[in-house]
């Protein structure tokens, strides 16, 4: 899933100081899953804008919403009718729903309620963890499953760095694993420890977040 | 002169922590320092961030939780997980600039007239000290999808 967390409320409540309605918008997808953007949050959010904003003496009328998809024009097209009384818009979705908001509202202005972070798994209660860096160039065929990009600090692709600690966790961040232990252990397991004796050649990186915005077309579903 | 309004007071308590409703009702009696809204839950742990943050919004000066003793708890870790939602909420009330003493959680071995009197009145003075009351009445949070 996409995982963000709430940015500081003062940050948020700064852009809406002088705004007579507001409205929160949540996103029952993924970031209602990592607890940062769905209804639980929305109603959580909402009071604290209009209370903020007050005791800063403006006072507000704050509208909620939770979408059962921010990203999708279709899902958005409810709150059409309402957009005509509101000043602004707070979206507690990830960057994409606050954008496909900002696109279709505009000239409403969506600020963001959420800093979206990364893609995650939420390994226990109150607990992600990153497992996706969408690098555009995948090669959890040949680690076992396990992501090195997103796992390891160092993003290494050749087997670990040598600072694995004695319990097996990385030194950059003793509260995560040492991800290339981890493939290690799986690799053997398997009984496959020789597929890690290949060198992974030098990463083409052309498909990753770099170089301006990616597009990706099928024409087979184009209209 | 003006007028200071009385402080607005909800207090949410374990139904299973034994209080009685004569014992509610005597409560809301002796409260001297304001109106009192007393409401039974089946468990502390029923306490949610969104409830507490609409009482304040809506006009409550404190909101205080009323939990059983840690290991008291008849579903095992009700107030455990009680008590870390207040603690959260409380962090949440203090990043958007507002006193987080408006809202407290209480435990006790058993929830005495007396004993709920005396923490209620402590909350109210150290959240009441330091914060003006109230907010406007009239500005609302509503649902509309």
């Amino acid at each position: 899933m996409i995982i963000a967390e709430w940015k500081p409320i003062a940050e948020i409540v700064a852009r809406l100081e002088g705004c007579r309605n507001i409205l929160v918008a949540g996103c029952a997808t993924c970031v209602a899953e990592c607890a940062a953007g769905g209804e639980r949050e929305v109603e959580s959010l909402a009071p604290l804008i209009q209370m903020a904003l007050a005791q800063r003496g403006y006072p507000v009328e704050v509208l909620t919403a939770t979408l059962e998809r921010q990203c999708e024009p279709e899902f958005i097209e409810p709150l059409f009718p309402k957009m005509e009384t509101v000043d602004a818009v707070v979206s507690i979705a990830c960057g994409i729903g606050i954008q496909t908001l900002g696109d279709r509202f505009d000239p409403v202005p969506v600020y963001p309620g959420v800093n979206t972070t990364s893609l995650a798994v939420r390994e226990q209660p109150g607990r992600w963890s990153v497992r996706c860096e969408a690098c555009g160039s995948c090669v959890l065929g040949d680690t076992f499953g396990l992501c090195p990009i997103a796992r390891c600090a160092k993003s290494l692709l050749n087997g670990p760095c040598g600072g694995t600690r004695e319990n097996g966790t990385c030194e950059v961040n003793s509260d995560v694993d040492c991800i290339w232990l981890k493939i290690y252990e799986r690799a053997m397991a398997r009984g496959k420890l020789e597929a890690l004796l290949g060198i992974q050649p030098t990463r083409n990186w052309s498909n990753s977040r770099h170089g301006g915005q990616k597009v990706m077309i099928r024409e087979d579903l184009r209209p | 002169m003006h007028e200071t309004p009385a402080p607005r007071i909800v207090v949410l308590y374990c139904s299973r922590g034994g209080m009685s409703a004569t014992e509610a009702k005597s409560v809301y009696e002796q409260v001297s320092d304001g109106p009192v809204h007393l409401v039974a839950m089946p468990c502390s742990s029923k306490v949610d961030a969104p409830h507490v943050l609409k009482l304040l919004s809506k006009g409550a000066d404190l909101v205080l939780v009323l939990a059983c003793p840690e290991g008291a708890c008849q579903f095992m870790v009700g107030n455990v997980r009680a008590e870390k939602r207040i603690r959260h909420i409380q962090q949440l009330l203090l990043s958007a600039g507002i006193e987080n003493k408006r809202v407290g959680l209480v435990r006790g071995d058993s929830f005495h007239t007396q004993a709920i009197v005396e923490q209620v009145t402590a909350h109210v003075k150290a959240a009441i000290e330091s914060t003006p009351r109230s907010l406007p009445e009239s500005l609302s949070v509503s649902p509309i999808a």
